[in-house]
């Protein structure tokens, strides 16, 4: 069989240059957000003892916040780097970084003391602010977030600030997950040369927010068709038994 | 054997470093090519082993100490090429961390500890498994005994030359004060004796307690570490403080201040080298194991945990962040 000529000709289309690594970026931020949001406390089932773990956690700060003694701090040091080994790989990656990032920045920030001479106790700071960093992120690592935000209200903090920080946390996974389809269907169709790109990322902004609204909105209504007053735990229960439900 | 800092000349400590930077370039090729992804964590666990070993100190008779290194341990469970990068990470821990041995002489101490140890070590444990297959044990003694005497042979030469080449015009030494007449006995004679006979007792302790307790780890098959091999790293951290009951400063590992007053194998010096007083420093996080305001043992045990977990976490990093790699077979 013979080919049509056109077929045999060889293609010289170039697509021009084209800047669009602001989607790109755009997009791996989202998707880093929404990616650490699931993964926390990813592939534990059982989330019992948050409480605890935040009393323990609330304690572990003020500990090291107050110490004066290295001989607490390095053992406190020591239990950190211990309770990591038997963590896996990605987590001790992401505490150690965590942790590090802060350090430096506060090293920084003590820098100029240590020129002018204050002496070496200046870096406590630095080190303080590598323990609280890596105790913070091993919990993160450690509960998902919802068991923390019930945590937080068997604490008793008023009801209202819990439904906020869940609320917030909730939106942030649902507008993510939306905004990274919208960018990706963006991206997809702008094959060549798309000068309406900026454009078209500020119609993604405003479609964003019009989803957040009506999903507001559907949250109310889900609310009200299931009793939800916007309090949580215990509280709710004793409200239930007290209404006679 | 630390050398510690400003016992070699800056030139000397570059000449080391010098010859370690491609050895260590190689030997995390050939990591990353022959150890497994999953067998990364356990070259950690022999790092901290490693790290260990070196803070049980062993008094001599004449006020010196030593102790064993494991590196020729390392080399029969893991290789040679990865018993000195497990070794060198030790080194540098020790160095950065603890303030033992020089940073400057990294170099020095990674040649002799983890280059000339493990391969010599290995090299003759190969030696009598040819001759003698039955005798496992055996090997490793003598590979260890080998091992730890090429270091401390290599520490004396290092030592001894420095007076010959660096001194000032009135004759004093600049750096390590002591010719080869005195530093190379110096060095072998505890070497050839009690801390080489620690070190056979640390390798083939260790070693027959894995053949039996985790049998999969000396045959080179264990993918992690069990309950065995955690306890034997609890025992040995447990056991650490035990190193403080040597009382006197390794040969050549003498402060600044007391280098004068030192009886060196010989007369006493009767002054400072002139390199010393005013060489390099750094502060390290918990210098000699411990720190001021901290009761010895609890300074010896803390870090002991840090420095044994720091290792492990290094390891366990870098075998997070190799790639999984599948053999096909099509090579």
């Amino acid at each position: 069989m013979e080919l049509p000529n056109w077929v045999l000709q060889e293609e010289t289309y170039q697509p021009d240059r084209d800047r669009d690594a602001f989607l790109s970026r755009s997009l791996l931020r989202i998707l880093a957000v929404v990616l650490s949001l699931r993964a926390q406390g990813r592939g534990r089932t059982k989330q019992r003892h948050a409480g605890l773990a935040l009393l323990l956690l609330f304690l572990w700060l003020l500990l090291t916040v107050t110490a004066q003694n290295t001989l607490v701090l390095l053992t406190e040091l020591a239990v950190t780097l211990v309770y990591l080994v038997f963590c896996d790989g990605r987590t001790i990656r992401r505490v150690l970084a965590t942790g590090c990032a802060a350090a430096l920045f506060s090293l920084l920030l003590v820098l100029p003391a240590l020129f002018f001479g204050s002496g070496a106790r200046v870096l406590l700071l630095p080190g303080k602010t590598f323990l609280t960093m890596c105790a913070g992120s091993i919990l993160a690592e450690r509960y998902a977030w919802h068991a923390l935000t019930a945590a937080l209200a068997a604490a008793h903090l008023p009801q209202i600030a819990i439904f906020l920080l869940d609320t917030t946390l909730r939106s942030i996974l649902l507008l993510g997950e939306q905004a990274e389809q919208m960018l990706t269907a963006l991206k997809l169709r702008s094959v060549g040369h798309n000068h309406r790109k900026g454009r078209a990322v500020s119609g993604v902004l405003g479609a964003l927010f019009l989803r957040s609204q009506a999903m507001s909105e559907e949250m109310a209504e889900a609310m009200t068709c299931r009793c939800f007053t916007g309090t949580y735990g215990r509280q709710k229960r004793e409200e239930a038994e007290h209404a006679g439900l | 054997m630390h050398i510690p800092e400003n016992y070699l000349s800056p030139s000397t400590c570059a000449v080391m470093g010098a010859v370690m930077l491609p050895v260590w370039l190689i030997a995390v090729q050939k990591v990353k090519k022959e150890v497994s992804k999953e067998r990364m964590p356990l070259l950690g666990i022999g790092a901290a082993f490693a790290f260990l070993a070196m803070m049980f100190n062993i008094p001599l008779p004449g006020g010196t100490t030593g102790h064993a290194v494991g590196g020729t341990l390392l080399a029969i469970l893991f290789g040679p090429w990865a018993a000195c990068l497990a070794v060198s990470l030790a080194l540098v821990v020790q160095a950065v961390f603890f303030g033992d041995g020089g940073i400057l002489a990294i170099g020095a101490n990674c040649f002799n500890m983890a280059l000339c140890m493990p391969f010599a070590g290995y090299a003759v444990y190969r030696l009598v498994r040819r001759l003698a297959p039955q005798h496992e044990l055996l090997a490793a003694g003598a590979g260890a005994y080998v091992g730890i005497n090429m270091a401390a042979f290599m520490a004396g030469i290092e030592f001894g030359i420095q007076p010959a080449l660096f001194h000032d015009a009135a004759g004093q030494a600049l750096y390590a004060p002591y010719p080869l007449s005195i530093a190379l006995p110096a060095m072998m004679l505890g070497h050839l004796t009690l801390f080489g006979l620690a070190e056979v007792v640390f390798t083939t302790a260790v070693y027959a307690y894995l053949r039996k307790a985790a049998p999969e780890i000396t045959a080179a098959r264990a993918q992690r570490a069990g309950k065995a091999v955690y306890a034997l790293l609890a025992a040995l951290i447990a056991g650490t403080p035990l190193g403080l009951l040597a009382a006197g400063t390794a040969w050549g590992e003498w402060g600044a201040e007391e280098i004068a007053e030192t009886d060196g194998f010989g007369a006493a010096l009767g002054y400072t080298p002139s390199g010393m007083e005013n060489g390099f420093s750094f502060d390290a996080l918990l210098p000699d194991y411990g720190a001021a305001g901290i009761p010895e043992v609890a300074g010896y045990l803390l870090s002991a945990v840090i420095g044994a977990a720091m290792l492990i976490l290094v390891f366990r990093l870098a075998a997070s962040l190799k790639r999984q790699t599948v053999d096909y077979g099509t090579r």
